[in-house]
Parts: C-alpha cells; structure tokens; sequence
C-alpha cells in the first residue's frame, strides 16, 4: 500500500477524534471537499476507515436520508501511528539538520 | 437567496451521480444528499448557502475519483483474470473463436505486408516525392508510354528550368572475363548520363561515383552494385582502383553503391555495374538516329522551387518547340512527367487494393462468427450475468469485462495470425509473379506488426460490440426466474445473429464472385493462342560481342552455332530471332512503311515491327507458313532484300490479295530499303498473351545480321536438359561468347501469366475461407435455433407432422436467410464490379453466369450445411423432448 498522503492523515485524525460525517470533516480539516471526499473513499476501500447509515429515527425527524457515518479501524490506528511517527521523526532529524547547518 | 442556491447545490450533486458506477450510485447520492439535508436545516442564512453551493461542487471530484477507481489498473487486471478463466474454462470454443480470428488477422497482415512493400513505403532515394519517370508519348496514338530518344534528352537537359537534370540509362548487357571459362559471364550492365546518380541522390557505400569529366571523357572506369561487389569480388575492402575487365579492355573500379540501391523500374540483381555514358558525342554524328532511336530509359529531380505541374507545363512548351525543329522524328510527340512511384507501381497497386479488399472481408466475415460464437455463449451465461448484476456490479463493469474477453481472443488470434502472416510473409516473393516492383522486398516488420495489433483491436471491437451490449440487457428478475434462461433475450440474440449471417453471405458471395471473375479471366487469357506451340522448347540469349562479330560477323557465327545445335542429341529444331514472343528485348523496334507507288507517311514512329530471325524459326517455334516461303540459308547481304509478312500485315495492308511477290517500302532514318515480299507466316503475340497480334516483318538474319539474339530450340524431352550441352557448344565455338541465359519458353510465358494466375489464386483462396466460415456461421445459426426449438419441433411431431415437413421448416429457415444474404451479395458484386474492368481480361465484371455460378455455389453449400441439422431435427423423438421440461 502506498503511504498515506497529507489529506489521508488529516481526514483519519478528525475521525479518531470523534467526527464522523463528511462534512463535519471538512470543518474539523478545514480541507475543501473535494480534497475529502475522494480521501474517504479510499481509506474505505483500503479498509483503514468502516462506515454505517446512521440511525433512520434521527433523519426521519429532520425528513431526509440517513447520513454516512465513517468509523476507524483497528488497521486504520496503526497506519496513522506509523504516519505520524514517521512524521515526527522527519521533522526530528529536518530540524537536526537545521541546527547543524545554522 | 438561500433557497434557489441550496436548490442548485443539490442539482450539482444529482449531475455528478450520473459520473458514478450504476452500482454504486444510490448510496453515493444518498451520503451527498443527507449531508447536504443536514446542513441545510441548521444555517439558512445566505452565507451559509454559498458555503454550502462551494462545497457541494466537490461531489464532482468525488465522482471521478470513483469512477477512475472503477478502470484503476488493479480493477481492470482483475477482470482480465476473470476474463481469462472464463476463457480457459471452454478450451474448444477459445480454438475455434482465436483460430477463425487467426486465418483473417494473419492473411490480412501477410497481404499488407507486401502491400506495404511495394506500394506503401517509400522508394529508397531522397524526398522520392519529386523524382519523375520521363517518356515521350505520341498524343495520336492515345498517349502511350514511349521511351525517350538521346537527342531529345539532350535538348531537355538544354532548355529545361524546372528539371534538375534529366537522367538517361540504357539496361544492357557486358561479358566479364576471368582468369579461366568458369569466370567468364555475362552481367546485366548500365550506360548511364551524367545526371543520373546527381537525380538519384544516393551515396555509394564505397568510393564515388562518375565525375562530368569521365563521363564526357567516356573514361574506363565503373561503379558496382552491392551483389556484384558481393558476388563476384567477395565483398573486397580494397576493391576501389582495381580493374574489371571487359573484353578489350581494363577498366578501373571507382565505386560501390550500397544494398539498398536500385536502378529505378529494375529488381534486385537486374542491373549489376554502371558504366559512364555520353549522349552528346555518342550522337553527335549521328543527328537523325539520335531523334529516331527511342529506347532509353529516363528520369529527373524537379528542381527546387517548382511544381510538378510547372514542370510539365514548360515540358510541353519544349517538346512543341523541338517538334517544330524536328517534324520528321518529332511531329506529334510530347513529353510525359510521372512521379517515379506511380510509373513503377501503376498496375500493381489497383490489383493488390482489390486483394486487401477482399482479405479485408474475410477478416469481416471471422469477425462475424466470433460474434456468432459469443452470442450463443451469452445464451448460455444470461444467468451468471443476472447474478452477478444482483452482487453488485455494474453494467459498464460486465461490458467491459465481455470486451477483454473479446480482446483476449483477438489478442490470441492475431499472435497466430502473425505466425501465419509470417509465412506468407515468406511465401509471397517466391510465389508471386515476375514483374510486381519491390516484392522481394517484403517483411515482416514493425509496420506489419502493428498493422496486425491494430487489426487485432478492431477485430475484437468488432467481435465483442454485439454480444457486449446484448449480453448485459437482461432483464435481471425475468432472467432469474425463468428455468431455461431469458427467452425474448434470446430470441433477441438469434436475430442478431441471423442478420450477422447474412451479412457473411453476402460478403461470401462478393468473394466468390470475384474469385470466379479472375478464374475465368486467367482461362481466357491461359485460352489465347500464342500463334506458336510453347511446350518443350528452350530459350538461349546471346549477345555478341561487337568487336569481334560487328560488320556482318554475327550471322556465320550464328550459322555455325544453330548447326552444332541442331546436331545435339534431343534436338529437334533450332534457330534464333531478334525479338522473340512474350518476350520484352530492346532490339524490338517498329518502322513506317508504305507499299510502292504510295507517299510516304509523316512523322515518326508507329508503324510495322521488325524483327531477324534465322533460318529455322519458323520451323522450331512452329509458327505456320502460310504462303510462300520461309527463310533461307542463301538470305545474305549479297542477294535482293526479302522479307516475310505475318497474317495481320498480310490482311491489312494487301486487303484480299496474296502480298508474295509485293514490293514494300521502310523507312530507316532517312533512307528508305525496298523488299521483296517472300512469305506470309501466322500471327504470334508479343508482349504477353492479352496483346492483339500487330503488322510485323520478318527480314532475314544474314540481310541484317544483329548482335543479340534468342535462339529457340525445341526439344524432344525435357528442355532443360540440353541446357548443359548448349554452353558448352557455345563455349566450344568462341570461348570469350558465353551464353548469356537460358530459360525454358515456359518460364518466359510465366512472367506475363504470373499476374493473373497469383490474383485468381489469391482470390480464391480468399472466397474458399470465406464460404467455409460463412458455412460455419449458417450452420451455427441453423443448429442452435434446432436445439431452441427441440420443444415446438417436438410438439410438432407429436401433433402428426412428418419427419420431411420438419426437415423442409429447418432447410427453409436457413434457406431464407442465405437468399437474402445472397441477393445483397449479388447488388454489392455489381457495384464493386466497376473496379474490377481494368484488371479483368475477356470477360465483363458483370457477367451473369459467373455471378450467378457463385450464388448458387455458395446456396448449395449452405443448404448441406442446413442438412445436417434439418436431419437431426426430423430424427427428434417426440416423446422424448416433451417429457424433459
């Protein structure tokens, strides 16, 4: 699988963290929809995300279809880990190198 | 605000649906949908709606990336390995489907293979565009081709602004010495201008070519084709500044042209040594012949800056103006400017697009049973597709997924059909007839190959369109429910296939057509008489030399060689002519003429053919004596000029009288000789069989003793077998006078056969693939729409039809779709018949019986294809097929 791109990483974090919707993504990642989008497809398909409708009695009240909610995976946590610590060790040694060169 | 923009956010998103897959379209919508519903029930405010209409316009790169998901490379190589399976699980239907594919894709190829050889690629000189054939041409006589005169060439190369230079060679033939006999030959040999290697543009692999100086100087050096720098001098590094020689002489090698070089109208091997040539002092003393004598060959360069049409433009301007200088050799005479291509593949080009034609409807034709083939065997998987419709694939998935197989069938037919092409690839330059320019050098190369790939694509396009498209059209619920599969779809696919059908007889009898309108034009032309009997007879070319035999020479030595012939053992007849029947040779040459007491005619040209035979021609070529008599040994230079007449000249110009004792008159370049007229003898054709016989003459040998000549020797068996025997004789009689070829009369009538007989061997080849698989097809159709209707025939049967009632509803069936592919065959043979006029010989493109002939050949083929099924469905047992359901 390729790594995980900068979009991915954002979208799975607001996940972790408890947003669930498409849209609310955006808010959370301030990343515009088309950016969001095509990223939860293919967290889905690669199996780090899992969705479900979310529960009818909620959209009947507001009289419209059920909402997609996205959940994390057990997979989806370990790739973001590992993204992340990746992350960190890159700007550890960029800064490292920052230092020696200043 | 709010509401109309919320409005069109919701527009935007339904647009966009109708990017993703069928499958999966609902629920994309509805996540869309609901997070658009959501939004909006909780800001109503104008700002938010813009917000909103911004992000909603995300859906559309949402939607492509879906559907860019859906032909990602990892979905795609899983329905090829799909695709695959399911192909491997039917081996026998994937043989039939790929080997049908492989007979049209490979005959296609082998065919544009040499196509591409002969017409397609370009000729091996610089910007070839602008290379031109030049010839003069009598606009009286219809324009046709002549060779140009050395004083005309002389005169262009003059006066012309708009040609670079115009190139004139004459083909001959030089006898090369060795250190013993064995090394002594006769090599087919160039005179060539000053202009003609600046025309051609080609540098020599070693060495250079002529400079003006040696070719004004006549000097006595010589350029080298490649075979004979291979062949003769084992391809020498040093070769330049050695000698060649030549009878009299040593001349000196300055060059070697390479392989790909080829003296323009000739094939490899046909012209093997150039030789510098100046028109200008060659005929200088010679003013009349060097207007009169028309035989050399000749091109030019259009000159930078001019078109071809400025070019014949200011040509014609300069051939009114030398005919006006020249009215005796040159009233009425125009120049001709061809583009080189079109002069050297005129003919061959129409007969080999007539041929792809045809190879490109057998490739139709195995197109259509594939299709056949696969649409039965969507028949047989409607359910699988329902199924897997019901799972969750999408249309366009299952349309594609049909595709690759299609694809992965042509794929496996065009590898094969490449093997077969490669051995027509092969076959093509040792079957095909003398006389197709560039033939040997047909390949199979990267053109060729993607030709095949190309034809390969389509062929699958075409295979798989039908069955695609018609095999994803089930209705899912009426397919799942029925037992026995969807009938209307059904019934649906063996109308397709019915029509598909014919179509292929229809393009079945097109082909047969054809192929019968070039077997009965070779008939006729193989029909013709050739005024002579060709069967055990032998062809020897000599040409003596001139130093040793000019001034009369020739005719003891030929008298001497004739004689030891004759006495050879096999022998029947011998004797020997200048120009001989079906034969082209540059001593063949006409005169005007006129009978005493008539003017003489104006202008140059036209008029009677003149050739020399020997004694003993007539006899050994058994050509009839029809009054008079024939030549004689005491026919020299010493007696009254005779000559002998052929029917034609008989018939024409002495209308109802015996010419024998007549007086004629022939003009030779400004003297005119007076015969006496001593013998009629039978018409012969010369230049091929398709050639009306034209006035000739027949001087004797001894009167006008020439140089070259063809002996003909008639043998008791095998002509080839004296062969041996007469190099020796000739050997033995002047050992510096090799023989300069020997063939049978046989062979030399192939060359001009050879085209005719290749095309109507090509052509029905092509008809006898496509009634095989138009054959196939019907009886496909015929046998599936058998077993559909096991049932009804059953019922049938059961309720008292007998046995011949059902064979006779089966034949019927199929004989209803092959008389209406057979009319539309027939109005399709007609309009393609006016291509065919040209090419034809004898007969009418149109002609009824032939046309008819291949109707009823292939509607006799069908209905024993019928048969077969209509049998088996007149053996059905009633009770059995009732009870099965």
């Amino acid at each position: 699988m390729r790594p995980l791109g900068q979009a991915q990483i954002r979208v799975l974090e607001a996940v972790v963290g408890g947003t669930g919707y498409g849209f609310d993504i955006m808010d959370t990642t301030g990343l515009p929809s088309g950016s969001v989008y095509p990223a939860l497809s293919k967290l889905e398909k690669n199996g780090l995300l899992r969705s479900r409708w979310e529960n009818t009695s909620l959209a009947r009240r507001e009289k419209r279809p059920p909402r997609r909610y996205y959940e994390i995976t057990p997979s989806g946590r370990d790739a973001l880990s590992s993204a992340l610590s990746q992350a960190r060790d890159l700007a550890r040694s960029l800064a490292k190198a920052v230092k020696e060169a200043g | 605000m709010a509401g109309p923009l919320a409005q069109l956010s919701r527009r935007i998103v339904a647009l966009a649906a109708f990017l993703v897959p069928a499958a999966d379209r609902e629920r994309w919508k509805q996540e869309w949908e609901a997070e658009l519903a959501h939004r909006l029930r909780r800001e109503r405010t104008t700002l938010a709606a813009w917000t909103l209409l911004r992000q909603s316009l995300g859906a559309i790169p949402h939607a492509l990336f879906i559907l860019k998901e859906e032909w990602s490379l990892e979905m795609i190589s899983q329905d090829l390995l799909y695709a695959m399976r399911s192909l491997v699980n039917r081996p026998l239907f994937v043989t039939a489907a790929a080997l049908t594919l492989a007979v049209g894709i490979g005959a296609n190829a082998a065919l544009f293979s040499v196509i591409d050889a002969v017409v397609l690629r370009p000729l091996p000189y610089p910007e070839p565009e602008r290379l031109l054939s030049v010839f003069e041409s009598q606009e009286d006589k219809g324009g046709t081709r002549d060779s140009p005169a050395p004083g005309n060439v002389l005169d262009w190369n003059r006066y012309s602004m708009t040609l670079e230079g115009v190139a004139a060679w004459w083909i001959h033939s030089t006898t090369l010495l060795g250190d013993g006999f064995d090394d002594t030959e006769e090599v087919p040999s160039a005179r060539v201008t000053v202009h003609f290697f600046p025309a051609l543009t080609v540098e020599p692999l070693l060495g250079r070519t002529f400079t003006p100086e040696e070719v004004t100087g006549q000097a006595k050096v010589s350029v080298l084709t490649y075979e004979l720098w291979q062949r003769r001098f084992g391809a020498d590094p040093d070769i330049l500044g050695k000698d060649v020689r030549f009878k009299n002489a040593s001349w000196q090698i300055i060059g070697v042209m390479p392989q790909s070089f080829r003296t323009p109208g000739t094939l490899r091997g046909e012209v093997q040594l150039f030789k510098p040539w100046d028109l200008e002092s060659d005929y200088a003393a010679k003013p009349n012949q060097a207007r009169d004598w028309r035989f050399l060959r000749a091109a030019a360069r259009i000159a930078p800056g001019f078109t071809l049409a400025e070019a014949r433009a200011e040509m014609d301007t300069i051939a009114a103006s030398i005919a006006e200088d020249h009215p005796k050799t040159n009233h009425g005479w125009g120049v001709e400017l061809v583009p080189l291509r079109d002069a050297l593949i005129g003919n061959a080009k129409l007969a080999l697009t007539i041929l792809l034609g045809a190879v490109g409807l057998v490739l139709l034709l195995a197109c259509a049973n594939v299709t056949s083939l696969l649409l039965v065997r969507a028949s047989g998987r409607s359910r699988e597709m329902a199924v897997r419709t019901a799972l969750g694939a999408s249309r366009m998935r299952l349309v594609r997924q049909l595709f690759l197989e299609s694809f992965l069938l042509a794929g496996v037919g065009g590898a094969l059909g490449l093997a077969l092409a490669r051995i027509g690839v092969y076959a093509a330059p040792r079957f095909a007839p003398a006389g197709i320019p560039r033939i040997e050098e047909t390949v199979l190369d990267t053109r060729v190959i993607v030709f095949a790939v190309l034809a390969s694509g389509a062929a699958g396009i075409l295979a798989g369109l039908a069955p695609a498209f018609q095999g994803t059209t089930t209705k899912l619920a009426e397919t799942l429910k029925s037992a026995g599969g969807a009938v209307s779809a059904d019934r649906r696919r063996h109308r397709l296939r019915a029509l598909i059908v014919g179509a292929e007889i229809a393009a079945a009898v097109i082909l047969l057509a054809g192929s019968g309108l070039f077997l009965r034009s070779f008939a006729r032309v193989l029909a013709v008489d050739p005024g002579f009997d060709p069967d055990n007879l032998l062809v020897v070319r000599m040409r003596l030399d001139g130093e040793a035999y000019g001034g009369g020479g020739a005719h003891p030595y030929y008298t001497r060689f004739l004689e030891e012939i004759r006495a050879l053992p096999g022998v029947v007849a011998a004797g020997g002519t200048t120009g001989l029947p079906m034969d082209e040779l540059d001593t063949d040459f006409e005169r005007p003429f006129w009978r005493t007491g008539e003017p003489r005619p104006e202008g140059g040209g036209g008029g009677v053919q003149i050739r020399m035979p020997t004694m003993g021609y007539f006899d050994a070529m058994r050509i009839p004596l029809l009054e008079g008599r024939e030549v004689d040994i005491r026919d020299d230079r010493s007696r009254p000029r005779v000559l002998i007449v052929n029917e034609t000249m008989a018939r024409r110009t002495w209308p109802g009288e015996s010419p024998v004792a007549k007086r004629l008159h022939i003009d030779y370049q400004g003297y005119e000789a007076i015969y006496n007229v001593v013998g009629v003898v039978g018409d012969t054709r010369f230049y091929g069989h398709k050639n009306v016989p034209k006035p000739s003459v027949y001087i004797p040998h001894g009167q006008n003793p020439y140089l070259p000549l063809n002996i003909v020797v008639r043998t008791e068996g095998d002509p080839l077998s004296v062969a041996p025997l007469i190099r020796q004789t000739a050997l033995a009689v002047d050992p510096a006078q090799p023989v300069h070829s020997i063939m049978t009369m046989e062979q030399l009538m192939g060359g001009y056969t050879g085209q005719d007989r290749f095309a109507a061997f090509l052509m029905t080849l092509f008809a006898g693939v496509a009634l095989l698989l138009a054959t196939i097809g019907i009886y496909g159709v015929v046998a599936y729409s058998v077993s559909q209707r096991q049932r009804e025939l059953g019922l049938r049967l059961a309720l008292g039809a007998r046995s011949t009632d059902i064979t006779r509803l089966v034949l019927g069936s199929g004989f209803r779709i092959a008389s209406a592919g057979a009319l539309v065959g027939l109005a399709g043979a007609v309009l393609a018949s006016r291509y065919l006029e040209t090419i034809l010989f004898g007969i009418s493109p149109t002609d009824p019986a032939t046309l008819i002939t291949a109707a009823a050949v292939l509607m006799g083929t069908v209905l024993v294809a019928c048969y077969l099924p209509a049998r088996k469905a007149a053996r059905l047992d009633p009770t059995l097929t009732l009870r099965y359901e």
